[in-house]
């Protein structure tokens, strides 16, 4: 089992992965740069924003800021859909507080910051498999913010690299075009 | 290696603080050159920074700082007097070790052989004037005695080391035992199989060596000394019991002898003279020599055994060891510790967090349906409730800062200037223990040292001038902050020349800000006012120092950028005072809440001038393919906020809308929004890093019912979308367009009651606000309205300030007319808004109805109307408050130039921080 080359490479880690589902594909995170999930968050729109924030959400005082998980993996998605969860990461004060940051952990924001998905799946066991991304040219897909997949009997589930997640941005659009 | 470069981190914080202390210290030392607490405390500074710095090796700043400290070590000794100079001189050797601090590990690329010859200098001139005395007490040994009462094998031990006074001092201070200890270097020493090296190493590592002898017995001679056994005596400081040294030494009693700390003590004090000598021949003593000297001369060529000795009990063991525990003492008693902004930011989340919290549990401890044990439960919550208000509270507060941190450095400021431009200037400063955020803190820093700059350069006249005038040749600058009414006033008052505002007006037409004629219809207020006009200098000459017309409009700007407002007044002859009023934090601010499409903006009411409806009164045009709004004869830019935010175009734009008037530094334009919500005292919160990206939103706000509202740049929404040529439309208009406003300037009419018509310009309100009755709260004889945030606005009747009409019953729904900062605490109580209108200063009657608070009467849109003069309504409003309460008890610092000094009165407090006075005076 811990035989396989995607785990000789990183060093022993104890943390979990939560597994969650957007658009029907299957996606999971390092539970450690997990926070909370928050239901049904009211989200506010935010004009002139890049295309991956869906806006803003009231986070207990602070202003959370929301991505669309389908746009930033760039799946482009037409209809609006309901933010029925949101995983709020952890900001660089939690972070800090850990005794075991993630790897990334340097590139978390001060602000939070939450990632929009349709639900909640299950906490995978720390010694998962977990192989690395097929290559870009080959799949399709912004690998920028995949750290690798989980092969299971019947399905495949990605595995998102949180820290590049929260912090490329897209500079693109600018605001005065 | 991260421990390090904290350690390293502490240092350079703690030496920092050092400085800091010493500037101040060596500022007040200027003008009381003798003031013992002063010079200890420098002395203390200057110490601790050697300490620290030989600590880690940084030898060029332990070098300089040991030669400040030999000086500052003599002048505590009053065995030099600190003239003018020479205090100069520390102050350039203090900079100059700041300066080496900022990177410790290169502080050999800063030049300061002129600061080291100089202090060398003044140590070599003291021992000429101390040789004297030094040598006679060498050739006749009953001269050292003279006054001392003490046994003569007491001095006679003692004479016998080469040592400095101060080396005692730290002893004696924290209660050492001075010890004396003897050895034969073959006996006792030799017989333990050490050898004298490890013998000395041994001693370093006991307590701090001061001073060593070897001698061989009188009764040597070249014949025998090879076999002679060598004495060793060692002076040496331990906290030590004397027996506990004997069994560490494995000597015996009589190889320990005790030394009398009281004597020595007594004997540092009275016997100074003499004992300067041996640092007056060798200045440099922190590369001391082992002192050779000591070792007779006699012996040093012939035995094998002494020069082996002599340059072992090597003083740079003694100085090395010295300064660790002499830093580590000397920290001030203070209790603080040091906490990143960070962890109290995440700190003041939690808190708010934990608010929110406690509002929910309030709201269901409120319930009828939690059980019997409701009433218990109430009081559970109430005491949460309190606990928790406190918490947040004193979170706030430990963001808060005194602004004597920034206030202390423009003593420095001053007295540098004062000297080069040969002004003779003192500094006072008031309420220096006033609190303000520190990033408010961090803003002032610059405008206020434009402002104390400019009152030194331009206020203050050279003292030849001011006693032509009748003044004292000193010239004052008060420096004082306090609190007023929910904010922070900060002034800077000069008793200098003042300004003319006609020479104002005549620079303002030479420079082009002004036509001549536009200066002819200027009040003197108004043309104080011009000194904020942008490129305006009225500075003769242009010195390094000030004038180069960048200057009171960037004061202007950055005051207003946080939130502040500047306010100047001037007597020509008698001085300039200038007010800057600061909101306590920078977190909240008023603003404007309008609605676009249905999404709720928040505007910063600082930029907001006024809110108009186009129509046919100010339409709406379009010029090419821009659009401009006509107001009061004047174009203005107008943008679309839906436009801009990049909603998809309408097709029936029948809605209302509204133009708000953004005012920014230089330009206004007109904003396009659906909706004009309300008013209100916003908390800006930051956005994340996604976001921020996005320049037209500088942060996000969370509304009354939780709802989210970004808050609105006007700054970066006017760039790139207000075409060059529609700004040069506004430019030229806007000055002539604000100047004609000082001949025929707008007034809004109301009516208090349904009496007197009452007029007031509307240059003096901010806004219109319609509340009911019902907001009202009632506290003693004030009415009040409580905005968002605990801030709340004092109404103002005005028939109980004026002979008007009372008002007998307010109706349900009335209105309230809020001025512009500074008063917009209070507000001014209407029933009926009537209308706006022109009103120029010739069309008042100051003859029919004359009362304080009344400009006089005037016949607006056909009805007579009372014309208020606000300042005075303010005034009379303040008359109420106690005046003399508003400046905290602070202290004075002095500036002196040399001339005057010791001819001035000194108010210098001294803050009680030296509770550790040494022992030894």
């Amino acid at each position: 089992m811990n035989l396989s080359l995607a785990k000789a490479d990183r060093p022993t880690r104890e943390s979990q992965w939560l597994g969650f589902t957007s658009c029907g594909r299957q996606y999971a995170c390092d539970l450690l740069w997990v926070k909370e999930v928050l239901r049904c968050p009211a989200v506010t729109p935010v004009k002139l924003a890049s295309s991956y924030i869906r806006g803003v959400v009231h986070l207990r005082g602070q202003i959370l800021t929301a991505l669309d998980l389908e746009e930033r993996l760039g799946h482009p998605v037409s209809e609006p859909r309901p933010a029925s969860r949101c995983i709020v990461f952890k900001t660089t004060n939690d972070l800090v507080r850990l005794p075991h940051p993630p790897e990334d952990h340097e590139l978390a924001d001060s602000d939070p910051t939450g990632l929009l998905v349709d639900a909640i799946g299950d906490i995978l066991p720390p010694e998962t498999r977990v192989l690395p991304a097929p290559p870009e040219a080959l799949s399709g897909l912004d690998t920028r913010f995949i750290a690798g997949v989980i092969s299971s009997q019947d399905s495949l589930t990605t595995v998102l690299q949180i820290g590049n997640l929260v912090s490329m941005l897209e500079l693109k659009k600018s605001p005065s075009v | 290696m991260s421990a390090d470069q904290e350690m390293l981190d502490l240092f350079v914080q703690e030496s920092s603080e050092h400085l800091q202390t010493l500037e101040t210290d060596l500022m007040a030392l200027e003008s009381n050159p003798t003031d013992n607490a002063l010079l200890n405390s420098i002395f203390r500074s200057v110490h601790s920074l050697k300490g620290g710095a030989g600590f880690f090796g940084f030898d060029p700043i332990v070098k300089l700082a040991h030669v400040m400290e030999s000086v500052m070590s003599l002048l505590r000794d009053a065995i030099l007097k600190a003239d003018q100079p020479m205090v100069s001189l520390l102050i350039s050797t203090s900079d100059k070790l700041n300066l080496m601090l900022v990177n410790p590990e290169r502080a050999i690329e800063i030049a300061c052989e002129g600061e080291i010859a100089g202090l060398k200098a003044i140590l070599d001139g003291t021992s000429s004037g101390a040789t004297p005395s030094a040598t006679k007490g060498a050739e006749t040994p009953p001269a050292k005695n003279t006054g001392i009462k003490s046994d003569s094998v007491f001095d006679r031990e003692l004479a016998r080391f080469d040592f400095h006074p101060d080396d005692l001092l730290d002893g004696l201070k924290h209660g050492q035992n001075f010890y004396i200890v003897q050895a034969e270097l073959a006996k006792e020493i030799e017989s333990q199989s050490q050898t004298l090296e490890n013998f000395v190493s041994e001693l370093a590592s006991l307590g701090t060596l001061i001073g060593t002898e070897v001698s061989l017995p009188d009764h040597v001679t070249l014949a025998n000394c090879a076999d002679a056994d060598v004495a060793c005596r060692f002076f040496f400081v331990t906290a030590l019991e004397p027996f506990i040294l004997c069994g560490a030494l494995g000597l015996g009693d009589e190889n320990i002898h005790q030394i009398d700390s009281s004597k020595l003590g007594e004997w540092v004090k009275t016997a100074p003279a003499q004992n300067v000598a041996p640092i007056v021949h060798e200045p440099q003593d922190i590369e001391e020599k082992p002192p050779e000297a000591v070792v007779p001369q006699s012996i040093v060529p012939t035995s094998p055994t002494v020069p082996a000795i002599a340059p072992q009990p090597a003083e740079p063991t003694a100085t090395q060891i010295d300064p660790k525990p002499v830093a580590a003492t000397k920290r001030k008693p203070e209790e603080t510790i040091r906490i990143s902004v960070g962890l109290l930011d995440s700190l003041m989340n939690l808190a708010g967090e934990m608010v929110l919290g406690r509002n929910r549990l309030l709201r269901i401890a409120g319930r009828s349906d939690t059980g019997p044990d409701n009433s218990q439960m109430q009081s559970v919550v109430q005491e949460i409730s309190s606990v928790t208000s406190n918490l947040q509270d004193t979170i706030m507060r430990a963001r808060l800062q005194p602004v004597g941190s920034l206030f202390g450095k423009f003593t420095r400021i001053v007295r540098d200037l004062s000297h080069k431009l040969d002004k003779q200037i003192q500094l006072e400063i008031f309420g220096d223990d006033v609190e303000l955020d520190r990033t408010l803190l961090e803003g002032l820093s610059d405008p206020l040292t434009h402002l104390v700059r400019n009152s030194v350069d331009h206020g203050i006249e050279i003292p030849a001038n001011r006693i032509a005038k009748g003044k004292t040749s000193c010239g004052t600058i008060r420096l004082s902050a306090a609190h007023l009414a929910g904010r922070v006033q900060i002034e800077v008052l000069d008793d200098g020349g003042g300004m003319d505002p006609e020479r104002l007006k005549a620079k303002a037409i030479e420079k082009g800000v002004i036509t001549t004629e536009q200066a002819s219809r200027m009040t003197d207020s108004d043309a104080l006012q011009l000194i904020f006009a942008a490129g305006f200098s009225t500075a003769e000459a242009v010195s390094d120092i000030s004038g180069r017309g960048v200057g009171m409009d960037v004061v202007k700007t950055n005051i207003e950028k946080l939130g502040g407002h500047v306010e100047l007044e001037s007597r020509l002859g008698q001085g300039t005072r200038i007010i800057i009023r600061l909101p306590l934090t920078l977190a909240i601010v008023p603003a404007l809440i309008v609605g676009c499409r249905g999404t709720t903006y928040a505007l910063p009411q600082i930029n907001v001038d006024e809110i108009v409806h186009p129509g046919e009164e100010y339409p709406l045009k379009s010029m090419g393919g821009a659009r401009v709004l006509e107001l009061r004869g004047q174009l203005l830019p107008v943008v679309d906020l839906s436009d801009l935010l990049g909603h998809p175009p309408r097709e029936n734009t029948k809605q209302e809308n509204f133009v708000v008037v953004l005012r920014l530094d230089h330009v206004s334009y007109g904003l396009i929004v659906n909706e004009i919500i309300s008013n209100e005292e916003i908390v800006v919160k930051p956005l994340g890093r996604h976001l921020r990206s996005v320049s037209y939103y500088t942060g996000a706000t969370i509304l009354g019912q939780g709802e989210i509202a970004m808050i609105l740049d006007p700054n970066s929404m006017a760039h790139g979308r207000i075409s060059a040529s529609q700004l040069a439309l506004n430019a030229s208009k806007s000055s002539e367009a604000a100047l004609s406003d000082s001949t025929s300037e707008r007034v809004l009419i109301f009516q208090e009651t349904d009496g007197e018509f009452l007029a007031i310009h509307l240059k003096k309100v901010m806004r219109v606000e319609s509340v009911k009755a019902s907001d009202i709260e009632r506290i003693g004889s004030m009415d009040c309205l409580r905005k968002n945030h605990d801030s709340t606005l004092r109404l103002v009747q005005l028939s109980d300030l004026l002979p008007i009409k009372p008002q007998t019953q307010r109706g349900e729904e009335f209105f309230l007319i809020v001025p512009r900062p500074p008063f917009d605490g209070l507000c001014l109580v209407a029933s009926r808004i009537v209308d706006s209108a022109d009103l120029s200063d010739d069309q008042i009657d100051r003859a029919t109805f004359k009362a304080r608070g009344l400009k006089g009467s005037a016949v607006l849109s056909d009805r007579l109307s009372l014309v208020l003069d606000f300042d005075a309504i303010a005034e009379m409003l303040n008359a109420g408050g106690d005046e003399t309460s508003v400046f905290a008890q602070g202290h004075f610092m002095l500036t002196a130039n040399s001339q005057q000094q010791g001819q001035n009165q000194h108010h210098m407090t001294q803050l009680p921080t030296n509770k550790e006075q040494p022992a030894l005076t």
